[in-house]
């Protein structure tokens, strides 16, 4: 089995693992909003909004298929983010890689925020746009 | 919890009974405590009907945060200079009371909650009555005479605040041990215009952390300022950026002063009070600033749950904020850079 192969027998793994764990979530989803959340009572509503929003967070990723982090990794090309992190901070990147650096960040951020919070980016540029 | 306030109350206050209605817990708060207690006190100077609020450490406090005892101290500080904050009362390190130190400061009434108060109507547009209240409140801080008490309590640093907050959040970084190259980006790109984020104006008290959430509100008016936590000696542009830093608009942010109010109105009001105007780049690099350390708190936070020292959901969330932050810096850095940044004219 050649390394390339190794990697897609890896991937399929690792997909197949997040199909189950999504399956998992899902009912997780399924049992807390059917079941629990209506019988919480009015002052609960905080703790329920975070449980949604965790569920929330945790089902999106699972449905990415690279993560931000080695996006931004391998587009900047090296090894891992905490690389990259030291490299800004002793600002030792190379001259094509700081060229790139900025639009590089905004689109890592801007898939962090498509996990997260995906509504984010819309009412910002709708508020943007009425100020 | 009653039986052993009672009798710590009726030591230190000079009374001789005390009867405890209630006590509930407050909301908000994930570094701190607080809890409203509804007393009546016979005896002493504060006989009568009280409403008090007990504030003590939550077991997730963060390493940036000051202890309830310095904290105490700012804010009889601040009450003395006439700031409107909550009437302290009493201080008590003795932890064998309630497991750690705590302090006791008068009720005020008011909303805090930020993406409450951004739901009122009368702040749809904004209130130029709040935002020039805010704006006075705040140079009174900023004026606030210093003390040599005040400032061996908070021992402010030799390096200006500038170089000081770099130092701080790259320590603070490198404590967590997780790449933030957002972060670093940000930091150098401060680093590299100190020039015009420096201002060399002496150190003022701020309180550093003066932002929605953190005062209260009644109809228009600010009744309290809230959580000394964090006050220290630094530019006064460090408070004007956090006021009007876009991570603290709940969403309302067509308004620069916190979501709540325009900027003409708070500018207007706090150079008047200050007699000094306001430095607009230098507002716009701590307002970078602003984004950096609540970036930094929050992964803080979420490291207490991440880490096992405290499983918490609303801990864990925090960490999940990070990349709203991210963005905001990133959108204020090329707004800068490209002479586009505006926020003083919302």
């Amino acid at each position: 089995m050649t390394p390339r192969d190794k990697t897609r027998e890896h991937k399929q793994l690792a997909r197949q693992d997040s199909r189950k764990l999504a399956g998992l979530i899902a009912a997780i989803e399924a049992e807390f909003d059917g079941h629990i959340a209506p019988d919480l009572p009015g002052h609960q509503n905080f703790r329920k909004s975070m449980i949604r929003r965790a569920l929330g967070i945790v089902k999106t990723q699972l449905h990415q298929p690279e993560s931000p982090e080695a996006a931004l990794s391998e587009a900047m090309e090296v090894e891992d983010i905490s690389a990259l992190a030291r490299a800004v901070r002793a600002r030792n990147l190379r001259s094509d890689q700081q060229q790139i650096l900025p639009d590089r960040l905004f689109r890592y951020v801007r898939a962090k925020l498509e996990i997260t919070n995906p509504g984010f980016l819309t009412l910002y540029e709708r508020d943007k746009a009425d100020a | 919890m009653a039986s052993r306030l009672r009798a710590y109350f009726a030591e230190t206050l000079g009374a001789s009974d005390i009867e405890i209605a209630r006590i509930t817990p407050l909301s908000g708060g994930a570094i701190q405590e607080n809890w409203l207690l509804s007393l009546h006190i016979t005896g002493g100077v504060f006989e009568g009907a009280q409403q008090w609020v007990l504030r003590k450490d939550a077991p997730s406090a963060v390493s940036v945060s000051h202890s309830r005892a310095v904290e105490f101290a700012v804010l009889s500080h601040a009450f003395g200079a006439g700031v409107a904050v909550p009437e302290p009362i009493c201080l008590c390190e003795d932890t064998t009371i309630l497991g750690s130190v705590f302090f006791i400061m008068r009720h005020t009434g008011g909303l805090a909650a930020g993406h409450k108060l951004v739901k009122d109507p009368v702040f749809k547009q904004g209130s130029k009555q709040l935002g020039a209240q805010l704006g006075r409140e705040m140079a009174k801080l900023h004026l606030a005479p210093s003390s040599p008490a005040l400032e061996a309590l908070l021992a402010p640093s030799s390096l200006s605040p500038q170089q000081q907050q770099l130092r701080e959040m790259r320590g603070y970084l490198d404590a967590l041990g997780t790449g933030q190259p957002v972060l670093e980006y940000a930091l150098n790109w401060l680093e590299d215009r100190l020039d015009i984020w420096q201002t060399d104006e002496a150190k003022v008290l701020c309180h550093r952390d003066f932002r929605t959430g953190n005062f209260l509100v009644e109809g228009e008016e600010m009744t309290a300022l809230l959580d000394w936590e964090f006050a220290g000696f630094s530019d006064r542009h460090e408070d004007i950026g956090w006021l009007c830093a876009r991570c603290w608009r709940f969403g309302h942010s067509h308004l620069t002063v916190g979501g709540l109010a325009p900027f003409a109105t708070f500018q207007q009001a706090y150079e008047k009070a200050y007699g000094q105007p306001i430095h607009l780049q230098a507002m716009a690099c701590w307002q970078v600033m602003a984004e950096i350390r609540w970036a930094v708190i929050a992964l803080q936070q979420a490291n207490r749950n991440d880490s096992g020292a405290e499983y918490s959901l609303q801990l864990a969330l925090s960490g999940q904020m990070v990349p709203e932050m991210e963005y905001h810096m990133l959108s204020l850095i090329e707004e800068i850079d490209q002479n586009k940044w505006q926020d003083y004219r919302q």
